[in-house]
């Protein structure tokens, strides 16, 4: 009985001991972490009406079942206003046993097998087994500023912000100012003969859902820890606005993924943002997103990741910069030289 | 009814929380040791994709030199409570990270200690800073006599 009374007072004094801590700030936010975004209430998967070969039919079916689309004017179309931040999805678990958010990147899950094609299936074996033996993949291409491009942008945890127009929709990430740019009632278009990180993509609404169609993507990832994506990968999505359990705004994205070279049929998954008004109290505001400028990680020889410090030639100073230096007012650290 | 040191516990597992996901791998910091760096701020860069935290502080050899912290981009420091003001240029500050592999002077931001005590943490995940914080105040790391360069596990 002393024991257990023992036990229930140091547990208290570790609770109290890890409140004062929390409250010496602000608690951390509850999907501050990726371990944390993975507890956020994820909608159901909703698999395309009926099996399509390509993101073209699927696409086509959509629209042809919305009558050639909703026709929003500025009054009538969705807004989906503020700061909006990644929430949960449903994407690992279409490659791993029990996969998640918590799992997409560590060590322990287990790939399924079949899902993806066979040169993609081994690459991604090896990819995972890097992950078994280093704790985590050694070498994401973001290090050297590659754009994540889609469909990794769907999951990018950092700020969102959306703006409706009836021609176009703009959903706009901080991270790397990528704006995925929706032409609405248009068709693709493709004037460079190239493919980009955000691929083309074209939309029309179906009442108060976006419903999009991204073509033309550079091989990318879903996430570090996640299989590649072909340059054959398209995907079909549907945007809608909702509301959570506890009343709070949610947007829902269902997306399917087409991959003719990388996944043996089309994969279906559920993305979702959260309102974050809180932020706007932070005083967060999407800026120039810098990174060549201001990044020293890079690609060692020995494929890990490495860093560039103050000394090393390669070394930029993201503030210290200037070809003027004589000049008066060319310093790009003039609020902080000033203290 | 459910057993309250579990549910006590429980409760305190939530107050810390967990690492998150950056835009590099964290394969090059050995998250196996935590190290503390004694110094005074020359540099702030709250940055993305990475804010970098530099202070002049003595090497093993008593020389003094640059070390460069990694921390968080800018959202994710500022859902801390960290932001461009939160170090001062010529300000002594305690850092606690997780030092390079490659024994170069540098490390991933756990948490910061200022000289009145306060604790920051601009960290990007790699580290449960309230859990770390708490354990290293608990072993007596942070007392006023423990060293700079003192380097301890980070699990038992």
């Amino acid at each position: 009985m002393q024991t257990r009374k023992s036990l229930l007072t140091g547990a208290v004094v570790l609770l109290a001991v890890a409140l004062s801590v929390a409250q010496a700030q602000e608690p951390r936010r509850a999907d501050a972490t990726a371990d944390e975004q993975a507890k956020l209430p994820t909608p159901q998967v909703e698999l395309p009406p009926k099996p399509f070969k390509t993101a073209e039919e699927h696409y086509k079916y959509l629209l042809e079942k919305a009558h050639g689309g909703t026709k929003h004017t500025m009054s009538t179309i969705p807004v989906w206003g503020g700061l909006w931040a990644s929430g949960n999805n449903t994407m690992p678990a279409i490659f791993l046993v029990n996969g998640s958010l918590s799992n997409a990147w560590k060590p322990g899950a287990k790939i399924k097998e079949g899902v993806l094609t066979p040169p993609y299936e081994k690459q991604y074996r090896e990819r995972r087994a890097e992950v078994e033996k280093f704790g985590e993949q050694l070498y994401d291409r973001l290090t050297n500023c590659e754009y994540p491009g889609v469909p990794r942008w769907l999951w990018e945890p950092y700020i969102k912000e959306f703006v409706n127009m009836p021609d176009q929709s703009w959903l706009m990430n901080d991270m790397m100012n990528e704006t995925r740019r929706i032409y609405i009632g248009a068709e693709h278009v493709n004037t460079e003969a190239k493919h980009f990180p955000l691929g083309d993509s074209i939309g029309f609404w179906d009442g108060d859902k976006l419903v999009i169609w991204t073509k033309w993507v550079n091989p990318a990832d879903y996430v570090r820890g996640m299989p590649l994506t072909s340059n054959q990968f398209e995907m079909v999505e549907t945007w809608q606005e909702r509301h959570n359990a506890s009343g709070a705004r949610l947007l829902v994205t269902q997306a399917t993924f087409y991959d003719p070279l990388a996944l043996v049929k089309p994969q279906s998954a559920v993305y979702t943002h959260e309102s974050r008004p809180d932020l706007k109290k932070d005083g967060v505001r999407i800026r120039t997103w810098e990174c060549d400028s201001s990044s020293n990680s890079y690609k060692a020889a020995d494929g890990s990741t490495q860093f560039y410090l103050p000394g090393d030639p390669q070394y930029k100073n993201p503030r210290g910069f200037t070809d003027f230096p004589d000049l008066p007012g060319q310093s790009l650290n003039p609020i902080f030289d000033a203290q | 009814m459910k057993n309250p040191i579990v549910v006590v516990a429980a409760a305190a597992a939530l107050v810390v929380g967990v690492p998150a996901l950056a835009h590099h791998s964290f394969a090059s910091y050995d998250v196996t040791q935590q190290k503390l760096i004694e110094g005074t701020v020359t540099q702030w860069n709250y940055n993305n994709p990475h804010s970098w935290l530099m202070i002049e502080a003595p090497d093993a050899n008593g020389e003094m030199k640059t070390w460069s912290f990694e921390g968080a981009a800018i959202v994710h420091a500022a859902r801390q409570g960290v932001n461009g003001t939160t170090y001062k240029k010529g300000e002594k500050i305690r850092v606690v990270m997780h030092p390079m592999r490659d024994g170069r002077n540098a490390g991933a931001l756990c948490f910061v200690m200022k000289e009145d005590g306060t604790f920051t943490r601009p960290n990007d995940g790699i580290c449960d800073s309230e859990a770390v914080h708490s354990r290293w105040e608990q072993k007596g790391w942070l007392s006023k006599d423990a060293k700079s360069l003192s380097i301890h596990p980070a699990s038992e």
